[in-house]
């Protein structure tokens, strides 16, 4: 009977290659990033480029966005606040910063949502449109297909008025003053680029604890992955924000997906099919904002899990079959759909360590658990090495932003905090990857963001989910003591999960 | 930069990278959890592969303890065993013989020898639930020359069934306490279970208030900075 110890094996070897896949890139783009990108630049042109700011409900930092786009050098530029707010208090203050950069509504436009009753009857409401020569107040009634619905219109608008380049920030994002100018000079040398990507970082003065553990994951990315993209010539994601857009392009890709819970990656992956790539220009920063408490990490990151999971599964043959990509750019591009997947391998590696160590104790003694050890100890040494690099793959990004581009060595001390926060969010990351690979439906999680000096409550995650996590921890407490009190061994992996679990049980 | 050439050179500076990474030892997984006894370190397990000679089958081990098993088990076409060696910090060792279900049917005695190293130890098999001892057979060795000079000797054992074995200084807490003896571990023969038991707890908690105070600490102290 020794195919439980086989399958058990080859199942675990499996996870591991899943595991090395995404390590190798983590390891290649962070070794790449200590390098310098070559990027070509010509003197950009004078065209018209819309500032493309898309809000909804945020009015705690709406004010202070419009401000820094105000500050903006780039003279050639419209300022579009795209909002679908829903809060009166919020489109009432939108309003007055449009009548302060001189706007008046436009009464005779073509511009109309259409908006679907409970009913299932469609109706056409007219967008509010307030207009000045450097300021448009976009507002659409109904905050349908959420940023992508919004951008959709927009890009009809900016269209209608002969703009071709959309810079686009989110609510919270302060654009470099002269972010246009760097980003078109380099846009503008590649006829074959389609997006100019910025780095997105925050402001660490006044930043709570938790946001700071936020931000070491969040903009590792930033540092590490995109630079060492960037270094390589290998597929660059357009984040979301942050962004110079050519919007011919974007047209002729078929436009933004209204509904997708991750709009840019829905629009990456179709940029690349197509032929079209993007550029990463680290040099050029921004300053945003990161979520303010542990429930709002959560549901941001059940939103990119569910949206990323949703992409794979569109895109994934497409990317395998088109030539428009080479083969390690194909595994590029597909290790960036699959990023938030990997954590349902994560989840997928738990359930089979639970399986192997109750099958082991059950059969403790017998031939079969012995033909598994004794086929484990022969692979034992370069198994566990992968392992441990694999393990090691996962800081690569935080510690090449905090030790060799930032030297900002007191956010080591945050690291391991850092983690434990984000790993206690597993059952959260595979809920988001399957509502995303089996087309379930998630609701759009706008983010919601403060000043940081008047915050004010802040929700704590759901009972029901910290429940889980409780009893998570307890079966893991169990576990870890079986596994030293059954075989004598001491199993290091309880040094990750037993914390993350306990955290996420009482935040 | 050419990227074909990078990746080349990636692939070379890694391996010493994932060597040291090994050598570190590594916190903890942010890949999930290959729970495979990876800490099982003070065990040996030896495939055996049997030849067949007369009605006899044999097998030399190559352990630590062990050197050669024979087999009689007559009509079977399994030509394979598993031999599991553990030695606790007192010196006592366990070893465990397991074969397949088929090999079992057909088993009825063989014979295993040790090292030298273990002779002055005794054995205790567990049939039927119960705790038997064994006496050694010492067998010299000789050397094929004209002298037939002695070059030592081997310890030979005879077992009635397969499975569990001890070879233990005492045998008193085995045969006195019959089945009082439960055993310690299942995995290796000692008592460290408990602690191996309680040090995930304890580590896990130890490092999370580490961590915990560090953090707020530098956090109270304030941002110096970076680049």
């Amino acid at each position: 009977m020794e195919w439980p110890a086989i399958t058990l094996l080859i199942t675990q070897c499996i996870l591991l290659i899943v595991f090395c896949f995404f390590a190798f890139f983590n390891y290649l783009y962070g070794f790449a990033s200590l390098w310098t990108p070559k990027i070509q630049r010509v003197k950009p042109s004078n065209k018209q480029v819309a500032v493309v700011v898309v809000s909804f409900n945020e009015k705690n930092v709406i004010e202070e966005t419009i401000k820094a786009c105000d500050q903006l050098t780039y003279k050639n530029r419209l300022i579009v606040l795209a909002d679908d707010s829903s809060d009166i208090e919020t489109i009432e203050k939108n309003r007055g910063i449009a009548k302060a950069h001189g706007c008046k509504r436009v009464e005779q436009h073509s511009f109309v949502q259409e908006i679907i009753k409970p009913d299932g009857t469609h109706y056409c409401e007219p967008i509010e449109i307030w207009e000045s020569p450097g300021f448009v107040f976009f507002h659409r009634p109904v905050n349908a297909g959420f940023k992508a619905g919004s951008l959709k219109k927009v890009h009809g608008y900016l269209k209608e008025r002969g703009i071709d380049l959309m810079y686009l920030l989110d609510a919270d994002w302060h654009p470099q003053k002269d972010a246009i100018e760097r980003t078109m000079e380099v846009l503008e040398a590649d006829k074959k680029a389609a997006f100019v990507q910025t780095k997105r970082v925050s402001l660490r003065e006044g930043m709570n604890l938790f946001q700071k553990y936020v931000a070491l994951h969040e903009e590792g990315c930033y540092y590490s992955d995109f630079e060492g993209r960037q270094v390589l010539n290998h597929p660059t994601l357009f984040s979301g924000c942050c962004t110079l857009l050519k919007l011919d392009v974007i047209e002729q890709i078929g436009g933004f997906t209204p509904g997708h819970l991750t709009e840019d990656l829905d629009l990456t992956d179709r940029f690349w099919l197509n032929g079209w790539k993007g550029i990463y220009l680290g040099s050029v920063v921004n300053h945003g904002e990161v979520p303010f408490t542990y429930e709002h990490f959560r549901r941001q990151q059940e939103r990119w899990a569910a949206g990323s999971a949703r992409a794979l599964r569109e895109f994934f043959w497409p990317i395998l079959k088109t030539d428009q990509l080479g083969g390690i750019a194909k595994l590029s591009a597909i290790r960036q759909n699959a990023y938030f997947t990997s954590t349902l391998f994560t989840g997928i590696a738990l359930i089979v360590g639970i399986i192997t160590i109750t099958w082991l104790a059950a059969n403790w003694n017998t031939y079969s658990a012995e033909y598994y050890l004794y086929l484990f100890s022969i692979i034992k040494g370069p198994f566990l090495v992968l392992v441990y690099a694999c393990i090691l793959a996962n800081f690569i990004e935080p510690l090449v932003m905090i030790l060799v581009k930032k030297r900002s060595y007191e956010e080591l001390f945050h690291l391991p905090m850092s983690f434990w926060y984000a790993w206690g969010n597993l059952h959260t990351y595979i809920a988001g990857n399957i509502k995303g690979l089996f087309n379930l439906k998630l609701g759009w999680f706008c983010t919601p963001k403060f000043n940081r000096d008047n915050v004010g409550h802040l929700p704590r995650i759901p009972t029901s989910m910290r429940l889980l996590n409780i009893f998570t921890f307890v079966a893991f407490l169990g576990l870890y003591f079986s596994e030293g009190w059954v075989f004598g061994w001491r199993d290091e992996f309880a040094l990750l999960w037993l914390p993350a679990f306990l955290i996420a049980s009482v935040k | 930069m050419n990227s074909h050439l990078f990746i080349i050179v990636f692939f070379l500076v890694s391996i010493f990278s994932a060597q040291s990474a090994f050598a570190s030892g590594g916190m903890a997984a942010g890949v999930g959890t290959f729970t495979t006894g990876v800490s099982d370190s003070g065990t040996k397990r030896y495939r055996v592969v049997l030849d067949e000679t007369g009605q006899r089958l044999h097998g030399s081990v190559n352990g630590e303890i062990v050197e050669r098993i024979t087999i009689d088990a007559p009509d079977t076409d399994i030509r394979e065993i598993l031999i599991r060696e553990s030695k606790d910090s007192h010196g006592d060792v366990s070893l465990l013989i397991t074969a397949g279900d088929e090999f079992l049917e057909k088993f009825n005695q063989a014979t295993l020898y040790v090292k030298p190293a273990y002779s002055a130890l005794k054995l205790v098999e567990r049939v039927d639930g119960y705790w038997e001892q064994r006496h050694p057979v010492f067998i010299p060795l000789t050397q094929n020359n004209p002298d037939q000079k002695l070059q030592g000797h081997i310890v030979a054992f005879q077992l009635t069934s397969l499975g569990e074995k001890k070879l233990v200084e005492n045998v008193s807490p085995f045969i006195e306490g019959e089945n009082n003896y439960s055993g310690i571990s299942v995995g290796n023969i000692s008592d460290r279970n408990m602690t191996s038991a309680l040090w995930p707890w304890v580590m896990s908690g130890v490092l999370l208030t580490m961590a915990w105070f560090i953090s707020h600490w530098m956090h109270a102290l304030g941002w110096r900075g970076g680049r």
